[in-house]
C-alpha cells in the first residue's frame, strides 16, 4: 500500500488491485467519478464490502486477560466505535469474534459452538500470543496451542497483552481484508 | 458470644489450640500462622474441635490446597475465628501409593469445590465428598494429575485437538 499518497492509483474505495502491480499508473483505467464529480460508480460487491468493512460488529466475548485490553479498546478514550465496531451479545448478530485469551481445552468446543453460530459473512481476530499459538502456555497441559486449532483466523495480533493500538490495527488490517472479498463464495468456509 | 477471645496474637493462638488439642505437633515452616501438622486419621475430629471448642471457634474454611511433595501429597487447611480474627493453618498429609484423606465438607461445607480442586489437579481423594468430580479439566482427560511435579503430557497433539473438540 502506497503510504506516501502522492500519485497513488487508487480505485474509489481501497487499494489497487494485485494485478495493478508493476503497472503504470497511465495504464490503469481513471475511476468514472474523476469525470463526473458528485457521481460513485463501483460494482455492488464494493458497495457491500464498503458496508461491511465499516460496520464490523464483534462479539462481546472475552476468555483472559486480554479481554482488558478489548474493553479498554471499545471505550470512549481509543474508541471502536468510530470503525463502526459494535459489540453484541448474541453470536447471530455478529461479524468478528476477537478470541482475547488463553483457548483452554474446555473452552475449546465452547469457541467452536459460538463460532458455528456466527452469520456469514464471519471473521475471527487472535488477540495476543495465547489465542495465536498458546503463548506463554505454550503446550500446558490444559491449553489449545491457539485458536487456529479449531476455528480459521483472519487476523493474528500479537502481544501478552496486546496494547489497544495494536488491536486497532489489527481490526484495520481486517478492514483491508473485508475490502478484498470479490465475491459471497470466497466467504463461506467452514 | 459474650466470652469473645480477643488477643489473636500468635503464641495465643497457639495455646488455646493446644489446650484443647494436645495431640497436634508444631509445624514450624509456615511463620505467618501458628500452624499444627496432624495424622490423616484423626484428621476430622481435630477439625471438628477446631471448628466447636470455644477456645477455637474457627468456623471458617478460608483456603485449602495441595501440595506435591517427592513422597507425599500435602494437604494445607487455612482457617479463621471470623468473631476476633484469629486463624490457624492445618497440615495434613498422604502417601503418593495411598492418596485418600477424609473429607472437610462435613466440617466446613466450603471445601467442596476446593476438595474437588485438589482432586482434579493433584489426585487426592476425600473420602466422603458428596461429588468427587473434576473441576478445572474437561470431562474426558484421562492423563493423570497434572500439578503432580512428575506428570508427564503423553497424549499426542491430534488426541488433544480431537478430544477438545
Amino acid at each position: 500500500m502506497d503510504v506516501s499518497g502522492q500519485d497513488a492509483p487508487r480505485s474509489w474505495l481501497g487499494t489497487p488491485p494485485p494485478e495493478a502491480e508493476g503497472r503504470s499508473s497511465e495504464e490503469l483505467p481513471v475511476p468514472l467519478w474523476q469525470h463526473l464529480p458528485g457521481v460513485l460508480t463501483g460494482n455492488v460487491q464494493s458497495f457491500i464490502n464498503w458496508a461491511r468493512s465499516n460496520s464490523i460488529w464483534y462479539m462481546t466475548f472475552g476468555i483472559a486477560c486480554c479481554a482488558i485490553e478489548m474493553m479498554a479498546t471499545g471505550a470512549s478514550k481509543y474508541d471502536f466505535d468510530r470503525f463502526g465496531m459494535i459489540p453484541r451479545a448474541s453470536p447471530r448478530q455478529t461479524d468478528l469474534m476477537i478470541v482475547a485469551g488463553t483457548v483452554t481445552e474446555k473452552m475449546a468446543p465452547r469457541i467452536k459452538t459460538l463460532y458455528e453460530q456466527m452469520a456469514e459473512p464471519r471473521w475471527v481476530l487472535a488477540l495476543g500470543g495465547c489465542a495465536s499459538n498458546g503463548g506463554p502456555y505454550h503446550e500446558g497441559y490444559n491449553v489449545v496451542d491457539g485458536v487456529d486449532k479449531i476455528v480459521p483466523v483472519d487476523i493474528y495480533v500479537p502481544g501478552c497483552p496486546p496494547r489497544p493500538e495494536a488491536l486497532l490495527h489489527g481490526v484495520m488490517l481486517l478492514q483491508e481484508k473485508v475490502r478484498w472479498v470479490q465475491s459471497a463464495e470466497k466467504t463461506a468456509r467452514t | 458470644m459474650s466470652e469473645r477471645v480477643r488477643d489473636t496474637g500468635s503464641a495465643a493462638i497457639r495455646e488455646r489450640v493446644r489446650a484443647v488439642l494436645p495431640q497436634l505437633t508444631d509445624d514450624p515452616s509456615t511463620v505467618d500462622l501458628p500452624a499444627f501438622r496432624v495424622d490423616r486419621t484423626g484428621l476430622l475430629d481435630v477439625m471438628r474441635v477446631l471448628r466447636d471448642a470455644p477456645e477455637c471457634g474457627f468456623q471458617y474454611l478460608s483456603c485449602l490446597s495441595g501440595v506435591d511433595y517427592p513422597d507425599h501429597l500435602d494437604v494445607v487447611y487455612h482457617i479463621f475465628n471470623l468473631q476476633n480474627g484469629a486463624g490457624v493453618c492445618l497440615k495434613t498429609s498422604a502417601p503418593k501409593s495411598d492418596p485418600v484423606l477424609p473429607s472437610a465438607t462435613a466440617v466446613w461445607p466450603g471445601a467442596n469445590w476446593h476438595e474437588r480442586e485438589v482432586f482434579d489437579l493433584l489426585g487426592v481423594r476425600f473420602e466422603g465428598h458428596p461429588d468427587l468430580r473434576r473441576i478445572l479439566m474437561p470431562e474426558g482427560f484421562d492423563a493423570g494429575y497434572p500439578l503432580r511435579k512428575d506428570f508427564v503430557d503423553s497424549r499426542p497433539a491430534k488426541v488433544r485437538l480431537v478430544r477438545s473438540r
